[in-house]
């Protein structure tokens, strides 16, 4: 416990030293502030009557579990009518809670299957990881506060892989997330010891190289399917063997301070300290696309500290009951809550004239809007932060009625420099954020 | 693979001679039209599925998937509607029939063993392997990625993938883990060491050694092992006084040695050594004088004004010319010795050539370990030592594919049509990752290079299971298949159930798995996990469950006298992770029976179903007996939750944290339930009687199939029919016996082959 506040105090000491000012300097290509982009998932649908806001003037009135974000309202917008017709059963059956997880940043239909022949599609953060990724030292950072893994068959017939995973390396390959804090401080500054750090880059340099060689001939020796497989181990050697050159061209001060000991016990501070994490991330320039998966969609969790004694996934299924209702809204709060917290960080971190905030594009929302009907039109969305001035928030946007998700997402890849003619489902640009 | 119907018997499958082709425009085509047409047929899609799409055989054989489907409604009796007219039974099963010979036609003369995509370790597996590998104990798992499931289990190949985050870690762990089990530097020389909390004399002793604020002696003795030239440690600091560091004056048997100066800072002691004779072996007399404490509270400099002296710790080191400590054991165990006359080169080579056979659990190729010499010249053009590039090239080792994937060599991989044997390192590695999740012991690597595994198969599977690393099967096979590990995350509620200690989820995984084990290590029948009369407690789960007379926290077998706690139905494991935190869930609990224990998923639910969506229509003072039976009014429901409900509801009694109880909501309970049939039946006993007259075959099926598909890595499909139907044969006819289960699982067609695989 003890470190664990002194890492939430501790960052905010780091915060306060000129010194990251002047890393941000020795950064390269960090001529004017990059734009960061990040998604962060909630799951389970939302209480919608609570948490959409409602129109006034040019501006809106937050709805009651939003009521957090007040501060944060000239930096947020609302935006309706965005669907995820891939999260539709389109045929497959039941199943919405794995489509929705999976389907969130693809904008693809997973393909229904419990293990063999997996196959979605490359997620938004990492068509962008992909074409700016080597700019940082890392391409894209991915986080997770998710409880760890059940046993067992998860939703209707779908792997477990679609259910647990926001983001996808290329349609076969998810990209795990990190759920402990201090192996996400590690990836993004190391271990603390700068020179052994060094000679062991060096040294998994030429392990790379030489278990590459192995794996080309393993590869000569097997079946088609099993070569896919050796094709993800290939593609992971050159990634790392490109995350170590990165590395070395990158240096940075590493907030020792900062350094996290391991999974908070509430989660609360699990939320925070991943969110701060994000930011270092962000203000230490070491990536500027990250994903965060709260909870996976279908989610139980119970929280007995908001005095919600039964699971997230089963009060989603409210039948109309004002209980449940009421209690799913209390689950929508608390979720603001962080969030706004994040807001409210980035926000307080300066960067040249503004804030981390101005520079960044935050999208916060998931793959269902009512937990009772699992529907995936018309999706609970906030967009926040300004985008480098490319984005004009404090607005309720109303898109076309049926708008893919995804017209967003290439919006926003647009903002990021990020050439990308389709994501999933996408038809067009999103035009007016 | 198929269940048989629920509640039907299965009538005895009467080959018909005419072709399939004729038997469908005959026979088959007719009853579908009649039944299934309405809503499915002639341009009719409802629920977005139709049957006009299959004009002839090929075309289903194209999409076989949607009529698994088809069979299981039809098997099911979910399909046609109950408020439609059904087929009889006859007519059903005549569909049926039709649907396995010409839509899954398998020949058992011929059977097709199926693809197992090849398998990376999962991070349990490799765990254990590391460290039955370097035979050093390390916990790297929490480093890894965790690993998805398939099938509901976490072995599947399709499922275990590999990104760049899952290499970043491997990579990490493999240094971890040889950091741990190899020792390439030189070995200190021996020491003994007497901790400053355990010196004698004035003073205070605490846990960073012995303070002295006043002048004083402190002493300590210390063995030599026999006589020689050693080298005396004191490892001391302090606090400086007005004019300068504490001064020590050092003594060996009451003789000086002479005096330091101790200018480390208190919280970092620094050494101070000296060179002493020790005439013979025995006891060693050594003591430190603190000479020059002063105190000055006048002094301008807070920092000056008390001189104090720590000492840590002395050592006694040597004999100096004798030779160092001895490497580890592990790394004795995988350097071996270097013999006299061994080049650098020769000697790595063996290193590499013997760990890689265990690594790689098979023996290396040609040319395969020489490779591993280009990280012996590594290390030389680094100025490192041989055993560092020895220690290079095992890193290498364990992140090789050749490593991190269980590779089963076959000489046409890209021939769909090619069945072949698996060779013996294949096996020796499918039997013991099946069995003990791990890598195979040098007894069945031995046996595998001498091509005699297949001929001891039986003696050695006894062995592994008799061995307690079974306990793997238990925990990975029996904890995902029964979800035992669900009870980490169940979480019955502080509020409804204030009496629940938490240690009880531990208690009940523990019970269900010493079930399972004693149902293994004394080859019981597995029909006993549904009817055992006995079972494995502690006290505090003995008084959950309500029996006298149980003592203590050791679990023991104890013999059942209320019959309702009878086999896993009466286990807390089961009734708590089918419960939710605050009530029970009588379609979970029939979901779970269906699924886990009878080979019968019930479909999920249809898409769209109609909520209740008004409160007005949620009757508040209804029963959640009568909720459900409402809900299942609904012809969209009732099909499904006529099969689950009416299991759950006969285990009503049983409370959402295990507990028995004879009230719901101060109302009596009803635990009767009837099935599809019509047979009525009341509370788990006589619902345990109904699963083992009735569907003892069905629970077997269930359980070979499980176990098929954890032992193989991959799921089970229709062409596994002939070899699943050889297994439950082999299995009846030795009494059902749960060893004659897994054994017969070893030796069936899909464990012992595999076919090539063009992607087509």
């Amino acid at each position: 416990m003890h470190s664990r506040r002194n890492f939430l105090k501790g960052i905010a000491a780091t915060l306060a030293l000129p010194s990251l000012d002047s890393l941000a300097a020795t950064t390269a290509r960090a001529a004017a502030h990059p734009t960061r982009l990040a998604f962060i998932y909630i799951p389970n649908g939302v209480n919608l009557d609570l948490w959409r806001p409602t129109a006034q003037g040019s501006g809106f009135n937050l709805g009651p579990s939003l009521q957090s974000l007040q501060a944060h309202r000239n930096d947020i917008s609302f935006i309706r009518h965005l669907d995820h017709d891939k999260a539709r059963p389109n045929g497959d059956g039941p199943g919405d809670h794995a489509r929705a997880n999976a389907s969130f940043l693809t904008g693809c239909q997973p393909r229904k299957t419990a293990g063999a022949d997996i196959r979605v599609g490359t997620s938004v953060d990492q068509i962008a990881a992909r074409a700016i990724g080597s700019e940082t030292r890392l391409a894209s950072l991915e986080l997770s506060t998710d409880v760890s893994r059940r046993s067992g068959h998860c939703d209707s017939g779908y792997s477990c892989a679609y259910q647990f995973n926001l983001s996808w390396l290329d349609e076969q390959t998810p990209a795990p997330a990190e759920r402990d804090p201090r192996l996400v401080f590690e990836k993004l500054f190391g271990s603390g010891n700068t020179r052994e750090d060094a000679r062991r880059r060096a040294y998994r340099r030429s392990i790379l190289d030489f278990v590459q060689d192995d794996a080309r001939r393993l590869h000569q020796r097997l079946g088609h399917t099993d070569r896919g497989k050796i094709d993800q181990y290939l593609t992971a050697v050159r990634e790392l063997e490109q995350r170590i050159e990165r590395a070395e061209q990158h240096r940075t001060e590493i907030p020792e301070k900062s350094r996290p000991d391991g999974i908070p016990e509430t989660y609360e501070e699990h939320i925070r300290v991943q969110f701060e994490l994000m930011l270092l991330a962000f203000q230490t320039d070491s990536t500027r696309i990250a994903t965060f998966l709260l909870a996976h969609d279908g989610s139980n969790r119970p929280f007995p500290e908001l005095g919600v004694h039964s699971g997230h996934h089963e009060l989603s299924h409210h039948r109309g009951l004002q209980d449940h209702l009421d209690q799913i809204a209390r689950i929508d709060r608390f979720y603001a809550e962080q969030f706004s917290w994040f807001l409210k960080r980035l926000k307080e971190t300066r960067e040249g004239e503004g804030s981390l905030l101005d520079h960044s594009m935050i999208v916060y929302g998931g793959g269902i809007a009512d937990g009772n009907q699992h529907n995936h039109d018309d999706l609970p969305l906030i967009l926040a932060g300004r985008g480098n001035g490319s984005l004009n928030p404090g607005r309720i946007i109303n898109a076309a009625e049926g708008t893919p998700m995804t017209n967003l997402y290439l919006s926003l890849l647009d903002r990021m420099n990020v050439p990308a003619e389709r994501i999933g489902d996408s038809t067009g640009r999103l035009q007016g954020i | 693979m198929f269940p048989r119907c629920l509640i039907l018997p299965a009538l005895a499958a009467t080959a018909s001679a005419s072709p399939p082709e004729a038997r469908w425009e005959a026979e088959i085509l007719p009853l579908f039209e009649h039944h299934c047409f309405d809503c499915h047929g002639d341009g009719i899609r409802k629920g977005e599925f139709d049957l006009d799409r299959f004009p002839d055989i090929a075309s289903m054989h194209a999409d076989r998937e949607a009529w698994k489907k088809i069979r299981t409604h039809l098997d099911q009796q979910l399909m046609p509607p109950p408020d439609e007219e059904q087929p009889t039974s006859e007519e059903r099963n005549a569909m049926i029939r039709w649907i396995d010979d010409a839509v899954f036609p398998v020949d058992p003369e011929n059977p097709d063993p199926g693809r197992v995509t090849i398998r990376r370790l999962n991070r349990l597996e490799y765990q254990n392997t590391l460290r039955d590998l370097l035979g050093v104990k390390v916990e790297v798992m929490d480093l890894l990625p965790p690993d998805d499931s398939g099938y509901g289990f976490d072995n599947i190949g399709d499922v275990l993938s590999m990104s760049p985050a899952h290499l970043e870690r491997f990579l990490e762990a493999a240094r971890i883990a040889l950091d741990a089990a190899t020792h390439p530097d030189p070995m200190p020389l021996p020491a003994v060491h007497r901790h400053g909390r355990d010196l004698r004399g004035p003073g205070q002793r605490g846990e960073e050694g012995h303070f002295l604020h006043a002048n004083g002696r402190v002493d300590a003795t210390l063995d030599a092992p026999k006589s020689g030239r050693y080298r005396l440690v004191i490892t001391a600091s302090g606090e400086d006084g007005p004019d300068g560091p504490p001064e020590i004056a050092v003594h060996l048997f009451g003789k000086s040695l002479g005096n330091r100066k101790v200018t480390a800072p208190l919280d970092k002691p620094a050494h101070h050594s000296f060179e002493v004779e020790v005439p013979r072996p025995g006891k060693v007399q050594a003591a430190v004088d603190f000479l020059n404490d002063r105190y000055d509270p006048r002094h301008p400099d807070p920092a000056k004004r008390d001189r104090n002296l720590l000492i840590a710790r002395i050592s006694l080191v040597g004999p100096l010319d004798g030779p160092p400590l001895p490497k580890p054991e592990s790394h004795r165990r995988i350097y071996g010795e270097r013999r006299s006359n061994d080049s650098d080169e020769s000697w790595a080579l063996r290193v590499f050539t013997d760990f890689g056979r265990r690594a790689f659990r098979r023996p290396l190729r040609d040319g395969e370990a020489a490779r591993y010499l280009h990280f012996i010249r590594l290390a030389k053009s680094d100025h490192l030592s041989i055993e560092h590039g020895i220690r290079l090239g095992l890193e290498a080792m364990l992140v090789s594919p050749a490593f991190l994937f269980r590779e089963e060599p076959q000489p046409d991989p890209g021939n769909t049509a090619g069945i072949h044997r698996i060779d013996e390192h294949a096996l020796a590695s499918r039997l013991s990752y099946f069995l003990w999740s791990t890598m195979p012991d040098e007894r069945l690597l031995k046996l595998a290079d001498d091509g005699k595994l297949r001929e001891n198969l039986d003696a050695e599977i006894n062995r592994l299971l008799d061995s307690p690393r079974s306990a793997a099967l238990v925990s990975n096979f029996g904890g995902q298949w029964l979800q035992l590990r669900d009870l980490r995350s169940a979480q019955p509620s502080r509020r409804a159930f204030p009496r629940f200690d938490p240690r009880l989820r531990e208690d009940m995984r523990r019970e269900t798995e010493l079930l399972l084990t004693h149902l293994i290590r004394e080859d019981r029948p597995l029909a006993e996990l549904l009817d055992a009369d006995y079972t494995f407690i502690n006290e505090r789960l003995a008084r959950h469950y309500g029996i006298p007379d149980v003592r203590g926290n050791d679990f023991r077998q104890v013999k059942l006298t209320n019959p309702a706690r009878r086999g896993l139905l009466g286990h807390g494991s089961f009734l708590l992770v089918t419960s939710h935190p605050l009530r029970t869930s009588p379609v979970l609990r029939g979901k779970f029976v269906l699924e886990n224990l009878l080979d019968t998923a019930p479909p999920p639910p249809p898409q769209n179903v109609p909520p209740l969506t008004s409160a007005e229509e949620h009757h508040e003072g209804l029963t959640l007996r009568q909720q459900l039976e409402k809900h299942r009014e609904d012809p969209n429901c009732s099909a499904c939750h006529a099969l689950m409900d009416p299991i759950g509801f006969s285990l009503q009694r049983f409370d959402a944290d295990g507990s028995w109880r004879d009230l719901e909501a101060g109302q009596p309970i009803d635990d009767s339930g009837q099935l599809l049939d019509g047979q009525r039946f009341q509370g788990p006993e006589e619902l345990r009687q109904i699963l083992l007259s009735r569907h003892r075959s069905d629970f077997h099926r269930s359980a070979v199939t499980k176990l098929l598909t954890y032992g193989l890595g991959r799921g089970t499909d229709w062409y596994d029919k002939p070899a699943i139907d050889a297994i439950l044969a082999e299995t009846e006819r030795h009494g059902g016996g749960t060893r004659a289960m897994i054994h017969a699982v070893i030796h069936s067609v899909p464990f012992q082959f595999r076919r090539g695989d063009s992607g087509k």
